[in-house]
């Protein structure tokens, strides 16, 4: 079963990443997003850019970022990989990474991150009585998720978060990172579905395909 | 100064609608522990200082009673003053005030694209419901929790997630460097403002116990924004390009969690270097208490001024209880694990709408393991073991009340951040029920009492 979600998921990928627009990013001009959200085609030139963040806990966080103050749109994806895969061509599903987009304007504004994340290991250690009639024992031990993998854990709900705001909503991103002429650059494609209100307590799909990007790198 | 907010002003009437249809979306996710949740633990409290309480709780119900119009009078709402006069009796007003903060309109953000009380199933007005207590993040690094306040309120780069993926990041993304309204009275562009006190404006009003947020002028024609260099409310976040915040913070454990150190210094390339410092739910709480529910309003100088109180004791109208019964809505909050390990991730929702979908629909009296989570003398106990009693200020008790929510995380079974199973959400989720019956318990006997101390 989870095999085949998987494999429609991946598919579901491809019939939405392909879309009317090709997919070929190294086609593009420099600073370039092209995509065509809720079925209306947009191009942008010179008004994107990508980045390459730090966090500090062997985690780097790639970002594609989009400000058309002219038409008033802003968007960015942004991705958290470690750092050793930096440099890699990459990926990824938000239901496997930690990805996330963003997109507003005045039309139409959405948010999409993971339905479903792992919990940290952030060394937490639970405190527990076990000596209430004799002589009162305080024993601390580390969660049982930790010797878990994925499965248990989603299966017991144990070391896992879930944002039900954004079950429906999927993500894809491929990420190459190309050194042009002494300056990097992010090429890719992007496709997805967010979901954003139509009616009282009801919410719709918003397909987002044929997502290609040729962004430099700043701040390097 | 970021001159690509000149464009909001012409995108507001197009985005107003899609705020209206936003606010429609998701709404339980914007009200914390949820709507029924906050009522029914309001009213218990009534229940159990009719009937387990002290002599003093059941006199201090009885003055409630008696200056509501009675227990219960019909109707749901909570302003006497809606145009029939109706008093609806001490239960109706719990219940009403206990849920009353979610449903302002008061934190109005612009940025380039958006400009309004809400976006993508949030009302801002949240963010002035938490306190943070944190001094590491998920990673084990410092987290500086006391910049403005002993205890400041929620921040993107005090969060529990910070900086990693997760709702908080991805809000904080969608935000970015947008600027708050700090003059909510004299904005004209907000046209949906709401309330619930007259010329209300959260971001002075909540300034309390001492707060010291740096507010600056307000500027930006009808919208009246913060935008000074060096101030709180010029920018929610900086967190990725383009990162245009003004200002620039110092770093402490090699992430930046000192906020406007360096005003104007922000540099375009350097994520987290500016970001907003809410007040904490316990100062919109004194708020409320002392300024509005004591003080009828008369001095709003952000202290208690006792003299203000004074012949209140007899001559306060149900009108004025209103504010003590929304005092209830932080004491409710400040019982969610999530609210004081500063996150609207982590579960928050998901745990809150379990919460709701038991106790939120249980039956008054009724005896349903899965939804009577009320335990009176589970109450009792919790009220035993307070340090922090009636005479003490709000702010104490709720922050009291807070570390216990703190530490429950540490109890083993209770971490709902990290786990969704049913037994873990029920022993958090019963003791969240009882401490907040406890903690409303004491505020209203507080407030009554205030009110005689001060006469």
């Amino acid at each position: 079963m989870k095999t085949y979600t998987v494999i429609l998921m991946l598919l579901c990928a491809v019939m939405i990443g392909g879309g009317a627009l090709g997919a070929d990013p190294d086609r593009l001009a420099p600073n370039t997003i092209i995509m065509k959200i809720d079925g209306k085609e947009y191009r942008f030139s010179g008004t994107s850019a990508g980045s390459i963040t730090d966090l500090g806990n062997g985690t780097v966080r790639l970002t594609i970022g989009l400000r058309d103050n002219v038409r008033g749109i802003m968007m960015r994806i942004s991705a958290d990989i470690p750092e050793d895969r930096l440099g890699e061509e990459l990926h990824l599903a938000a239901d496997y990474a930690d990805l996330t987009m963003i997109y507003k304007s005045s039309a139409l504004r959405f948010m999409i991150a993971p339905a479903l994340q792992m919990a940290r290991d952030s060394g937490i250690e639970y405190y527990e009585n076990n000596g209430w009639t004799a002589k009162s024992r305080i024993k601390k031990h580390r969660p049982d998720w930790l010797a878990m993998d994925r499965d248990e854990r989603i299966a017991s709900g144990r070391g896992v978060i879930r944002e039900k705001s954004m079950e429906g909503t999927s993500l894809f991103l491929v990420l190459r990172p190309v050194a042009d002429s002494g300056r990097q650059e992010f090429r890719g494609t992007f496709s997805g579905v967010a979901r954003v209100p139509a009616g009282k307590k009801g919410t719709r799909p918003v397909v987002i395909n044929g997502g290609q990007f040729r962004v430099e790198v700043i701040g390097q | 100064m970021n001159m690509n907010k000149a464009l909001s002003s012409h995108m507001l009437v197009l985005t107003m609608a899609s705020f209206i249809a936003a606010a429609i979306l998701f709404p339980d996710g914007a009200r914390a522990f949820c709507d029924k949740s906050h009522k029914n633990s309001a009213q218990d409290a009534v229940v159990y200082m009719e009937t387990y309480g002290t002599n003093q709780h059941r006199w201090a119900a009885d003055f409630l009673k008696a200056k509501t119009g009675g227990r219960s009078s019909g109707g749901t709402g909570f302003d006497p003053n809606n145009g029939d006069g109706t008093q609806y009796g001490f239960i109706n007003v719990a219940r009403a005030g206990a849920t009353a903060p979610d449903y302002t309109q008061d934190l109005w953000w612009d940025d380039t694209t958006t400009w309004g009380w809400n976006a993508v199933g949030i009302n801002f007005t949240s963010w002035t419901h938490f306190m943070n207590l944190l001094k590491t993040n998920d990673d084990g690094n410092t987290l500086k929790y006391n910049n403005y306040n002993d205890f400041d309120g929620y921040s993107w780069n005090g969060c529990f997630g910070f900086p990693n993926s997760g709702i908080d990041w991805t809000v904080a993304s969608y935000m970015n460097d947008a600027w708050m309204t700090i003059d909510l009275a004299n904005c004209t562009d907000c046209t949906e403002k709401f309330s619930f006190v007259p010329n209300g404006n959260p971001a002075v009003d909540y300034r309390q116990n001492g707060s010291t947020n740096p507010l600056g002028a307000p500027s930006g024609d009808g919208k009246k924004v913060g935008s000074g260099n060096g101030t709180s409310y010029n920018c929610y976040s900086d967190c990725s390009w383009p990162n245009d915040c003004p200002d620039r913070g110092d770093t402490l454990g090699g992430l930046y969690q000192i906020p406007n150190t360096h005003p104007g210094d922000d540099d375009n390339f350097t994520s987290n270097q500016d970001w907003v410092v809410f007040e904490p739910m316990d100062n919109a709480a004194e708020f409320y208490f002392n300024e509005f529910f004591l003080e009828g309003g008369a001095s709003r100088n952000s202290q208690l001024d006792t003299g203000s109180v004074a012949g209140r004791y007899y001559s306060i109208v149900s009108a004025d209880i209103r504010y003590l019964a929304m005092v209830m809505h932080y004491a409710g909050d400040s019982c969610v694990q999530h609210h004081i390990w500063n996150t609207s991730g982590y579960n928050h929702s998901d745990y809150e709408n379990w919460i709701e979908d038991r106790y939120g629909n249980r039956t008054l009296g009724g005896s349903d393991a899965n939804a009577n989570y009320e335990n009176y003398a589970t109450v009792a106990a919790i009220l035993r073991s307070r340090s922090n009693r009636e005479p003490e200020a709000a702010e104490h008790i709720i922050t009291e009340n807070a570390f216990m929510t703190y530490l429950l995380r540490y109890r083993s079974g209770y971490d709902v951040l990290s786990n969704t199973d049913d037994a873990t959400r029920k022993s958090a989720g019963s003791h969240a029920v009882n401490q907040a019956i406890a903690t409303i318990v004491l505020l209203y006997e507080k407030g009554v009492m205030d009110l005689r101390r001060y006469r």
